[in-house]
């Protein structure tokens, strides 16, 4: 595995099977370990705010030593969590956010997947000097 | 010394240190955020999200209920944004009025302000032969249902549409500085008349007394203090909020951090059996112009996601999940956003990080169910395959906070834009809004900020004991 200025082997291990929960692959698109976008996490990691950091690597440490149905049964908890009211939803809801962000930010930044949608876009900047 | 200090770069701090320093102000522009160019801007969506975005790329209201986005970068939102130049109705003047008393809110005295800041900016449409896919399913939509629409003003220079550029990009900053953001118009222009600028420059509190401001903050992780006679804030309705809390002026603004309010907004995509491409070409071009919209309190936005956003939007996970984002290019999307009550509260939490109370009242989930329904209406109507309305709600226009009025129990803010008591602190930009106006905020932001400039010219020459 890359490694990462800011989570060990054991973090990345924890992110890759949370990235292969919410991104598992079929024919087209490949799995979120397959695609080994875990390399890239620093780009993310740099910016983020030490408190969510923080808590971040607390729970890819805990994910690292789940079996991947267990990994799976958090994603449906967070799924169905945040839908209900009060502070343990809210809680779940900042959770979801951030898990997603990290994991569909890795993933559907990838050049290999944006041309799997057929996702190509520029500016024209020729007539610039 | 410096006449003025400005904290914050966007629309407002923009307009007021072009204003300001045109009018022989000596002013300092700070900016916490890094300084980008055509040429630097971050090159893709997981970057720009991190890197112009406070909070890594995304803050959440206390509740997780919604998110915000908020830009961190010498330019503020005006980088970020779509440069939309919308100006306000008589039933946003009105309320405003009710709301805080000032009279100049209404749209013949507003009209000046308005045209000044227009003045020297290039302002056009998408011309019809340039509607995306996505654009001309609204429009055929709303057509056929009888809905008004209308083409958007927007403040670009030169986008080269017919070299096939796609603006979704300028997102992420405008790599052809066709985007009038503050950065190469009242910026560029205030430099070249002598503002300095600061950025990476995270001002913290302020310390005002008779004569001067204190201005404290970070400064590449050292700790800085600047000086001015005078100090507009400019940094938004969090950032101005924050600042004003940590300098520890709750107690005698017992409005402040109330009525913040944030246009919640709700993406849906439709599923078409022909490629969309929305994410092509010209990427909002047209919007709701609809009265029966406007009096039931929400608009209609045409325009898409790239995919990380897409992703993050679509509900579920999974093959399901996937499923939908294979079929990226045959989605098109239209975004409601609600004219939300200014219900929402700013404060400081225990370890000093900001908190964000926004929950939505019942009137709010109305207007969210009309508006999700008129898009399932029009989607149906343009012979989509499949709707997919996404649940999480998402602000941009973040307003509030320190609202304007009269009256110091009930506002934050004077109708001459100084905060109540304090004769050398200013604020202009969406902060002072004392509601939601369900109208796209930024022109009103610059007109309200070129409005304030011409007030804090009198009160320097006052000040100096010279005639303005």
């Amino acid at each position: 595995m890359t490694p990462s200025k800011h989570l060990s082997e054991n973090h990345l291990r924890g992110l890759e099977k949370l990235g292969d929960a919410l991104v598992p692959g079929d024919k087209e698109l490949p799995s979120f370990s397959k695609l080994k976008c875990v390399g890239e996490a620093d780009r993310i990691l740099d910016h983020m705010p030490a408190s969510d950091l923080k808590d971040l690597k607390f729970l890819l440490s805990l994910l690292a030593v789940f079996p991947q149905f267990l990994v799976l049964v958090f994603i449906w908890v967070l799924e169905l969590g945040s839908k209900i009211p009060g502070p343990l939803g809210a809680q779940l809801r900042f959770i979801r956010i951030g898990v997603r962000g990290l994991v569909m930010s890795l993933y559907y930044s990838d050049p290999r997947v944006h041309s799997i949608l057929g996702y190509s876009v520029s500016i024209y900047t020729k007539d610039l000097s | 010394m410096y006449d003025f200090a400005i904290v914050g770069s966007g629309v407002s701090g923009g307009r007021v240190a072009y204003e300001l320093t045109k009018g022989g102000a000596k002013c300092l522009l700070l900016e916490a955020g890094r300084e980008f160019g055509k040429n630097t801007f971050p090159k893709n969506e997981m970057d720009y999200s991190t890197q112009l975005f406070w909070g890594g790329g995304l803050e959440v209201t206390t509740g997780g209920n919604i998110g915000l986005l908020r830009a961190k970068c010498l330019g503020g939102t005006s980088i970020v944004n779509q440069a939309l130049l919308d100006r306000f109705d008589d039933l946003a003047w009105s309320d405003w009025r009710a709301a805080s008393h000032i009279a100049f809110f209404n749209a013949n005295t507003m009209a000046d302000h308005y045209d000044a800041s227009a003045k020297k900016l290039k302002i056009g449409s998408i011309p019809v032969e340039y509607y995306n896919k996505n654009a001309m399913v609204f429009t055929r939509a709303c057509n056929k249902l009888g809905y008004n629409w209308s083409p958007l003003q927007r403040a670009q220079a030169d986008c080269r549409l017919d070299q096939g550029s796609d603006c979704i990009v300028c997102l992420g900053g405008c790599p052809r500085d066709s985007k009038q953001s503050s950065l190469v118009t009242t910026i560029r222009w205030a430099r070249e008349a002598g503002l300095e600028v600061r950025s990476e420059f995270e001002v913290v509190s302020i310390s005002p007394s008779e004569s001067e401001v204190r201005v404290q903050g970070y400064q590449g992780g050292d700790q800085t203090e600047v000086i001015a006679r005078q100090v507009v804030l400019a940094a938004g309705a969090l950032g101005n909020t924050g600042i004003l809390l940590r300098s520890g002026l709750k107690s005698r603004l017992p409005a402040l951090g109330k009525r913040f309010a944030c246009h919640p907004q709700y993406m849906s995509y439709a599923v078409f059996d022909e490629p969309i491409d929305a994410h092509k070409g010209a990427f909002q071009s047209v919007k709701s112009d609809d009265k029966k919209m406007r009096a039931q309190g929400f608009k209609l936005e045409n325009v898409f996601a790239p995919p990380i956003g897409t992703a993050m939007l679509m509900p579920g996970f999974g093959q399901k999940h996937m499923k939908l984002m294979k079929k990226y290019r045959y989605l098109a999307s239209m975004e409601v956003a609600i004219r939300d009550d200014a219900s929402g509260v700013i404060t400081l939490g225990s370890n000093g990080k900001l908190k964000v109370q926004k929950p939505l009242t019942a009137s709010d989930r109305e207007k969210t169910e009309r508006g999700l329904a008129t898009v399932r209406e029009l989607f149906a109507a343009a012979g989509a395959k499949e709707v997919i309305s996404c649940t999480q709600a998402f602000g941009l226009h973040l307003m509030g906070g320190c609202s304007i009025g009269v009256d110091g129990a009930h506002s934050v803010v004077d109708p001459e834009f100084r905060v109540h008591g304090y004769k050398n602190i200013f604020i202009a930009d969406s902060s002072i809004f004392p509601g939601a106006p369900g109208i796209n905020p930024s022109f009103t932001i610059m007109a309200l900020s070129h409005r304030a400039s011409q007030e804090m010219l009198q009160s320097k020459s006052r000040s100096l004991g010279v005639a303005p």
